[in-house]
């Protein structure tokens, strides 16, 4: 058995580990809720301008298309991983890597957005193209060089299609890893993300256009391709910041089952060498009789 | 019959009500939506935005570009930037108008084409809102 001081030191350190997550649970949980609220009011937004861009889609009939929706047949694929700056935040990453290695091909090249997987994708041979680090608040300026590269990549006919993939927040306890289309810009897309929303919505395609489609288009498309990986990434954040906050939460409480278990065994380690004490002075004035 | 007008930003819903007519400053000129209004998709400009509620006093609202949807009754802007006029600060406003036409004329040669227009754009609807702030308060 080990000794007494052994075990008081072992449940000193819990303690202080215990400590730790704690303080990590509730600076994640404050975190969370900001994440979580501008994740939750993008989605009403990302919704709003993919039903106005669907309307303007059906109401186009002379196939005016801006260089962001053109379908090819050449060029490589570009993935975009959303994954997270630092650790500590359950099966995430992991659940998100496992999904990248399920539904993305080898020979894509990547970019990714927070750098824990980095290592990971090396490994597996994956090309990655560049890292970002993107801050809690997700700042438009940040976002800046992704925009650029990717849109530059896209119009120049490097790739032929861009992917995010992400996790999505469902709730505190749940997030899904979700493969999403962000270019070409599609049909099917827009009236994917445009029902998320409860924005009513009939089949209409017969809206007038003002100043001109041309023009229409090439402001809202932009806007939209911008949103949407703007979305992803909040996304990405609020969910990030809640699995931390649960692993965290499963961590302080581990850590209370440890301490009750080591201060039974100490406890049980006092008395026996109490009882062992006694026994010996017992034993030395039986000797003495 | 009423409209239903929603003014959409990526932080919040800012408007979401019933109304009976709404004036909106679309890139081409000032454009009142009342009920039986054709369906249309419209640009934007910055500007102030009035409605008129089916109860109540006429209200209005500053607007930095942004889309405008009439589909039937439902009235959809979809916009960056909604501002009552007591959330705009004058002060910082102007500073913030100042420093960037500095840049603008200082580095006009060192600035992307898109970087430029960027700025300019940012330039013109900081005067908008200050425009729109004047206009409330004198």
């Amino acid at each position: 058995m080990a000794s007494l001081r052994d075990i008081k030191r072992r449940i000193k350190s819990v303690r202080n580990t215990s400590q730790i997550t704690k303080a990590m649970q509730m600076v994640a949980s404050a975190k969370m809720r900001r994440a979580q609220e501008l994740a939750l009011k993008g989605r009403t937004y990302m919704s709003a301008l993919a039903n106005v861009l669907k309307h303007l889609q059906d109401t186009l009939t002379d196939g005016a298309a801006s260089p962001l929706m053109e379908q090819r047949e050449k060029g490589k694929k570009l993935i975009i991983v959303v994954s997270t700056d630092r650790g500590l935040c359950g099966g995430l990453n992991s659940n998100l890597f496992k999904e990248v290695l399920q539904k993305c091909d080898a020979d894509a090249d990547y970019i990714t957005v927070g750098v824990k997987l980095n290592a990971q994708l090396a490994r597996c041979g994956r090309n990655l193209v560049a890292s970002f680090t993107i801050g809690d608040t997700v700042e438009e300026a940040e976002l800046k060089p992704i925009f650029q590269l990717v849109r530059k990549g896209f119009t120049d006919g490097t790739y032929n299609c861009v992917e995010v993939i992400y996790q999505k927040f469902i709730n505190v306890m749940v997030q899904r890893p979700e493969l999403m289309k962000l270019l070409p810009l599609s049909q099917e897309d827009l009236v994917k993300v445009a029902a998320q929303d409860d924005i009513e919505d009939e089949d209409n395609a017969n809206f007038l256009l003002e100043p001109d489609p041309k023009t229409l288009l090439n402001a809202i498309l932009p806007l939209y391709f911008g949103h949407q990986l703007v979305q992803m990434i909040l996304e990405g954040k609020a969910s990030e910041q809640s699995a931390r906050m649960v692993a965290m939460k499963a961590a302080t409480e581990n850590a209370k089952t440890l301490i009750g278990e080591l201060t039974l065994e100490y406890n049980k380690a006092r008395q026996t060498q109490i009882t062992n004490e006694l026994l010996e002075i017992t034993t030395a004035m039986k000797a003495m009789e | 019959m009423a409209l239903h007008l929603k003014i959409i930003t990526p932080m919040r819903t800012a408007v979401d009500t019933e109304v009976a007519s709404v004036l909106v400053p679309s890139v081409q000129g000032e454009m009142e939506v009342l009920p039986g209004h054709a369906d249309i998709i419209a640009a934007m400009d910055n500007g102030e935005l009035t409605y008129r509620p089916v109860q109540g006093t006429t209200q209005s609202v500053f607007i930095g570009g942004g889309f405008l949807q009439v589909d039937g009754e439902q009235v959809m802007l979809v916009t960056d930037t909604v501002l009552e006029a007591h959330e705009i600060d004058t002060d910082s406003v102007e500073e913030a108008v100042a420093k960037a036409q500095e840049a603008y004329r200082n580095q006009s040669s060192v600035l992307s084409r898109e970087e430029s227009t960027h700025l300019a754009a940012g330039i013109a609807r900081q005067l908008a809102m200050l425009e729109y702030r004047r206009k409330k308060h004198l």
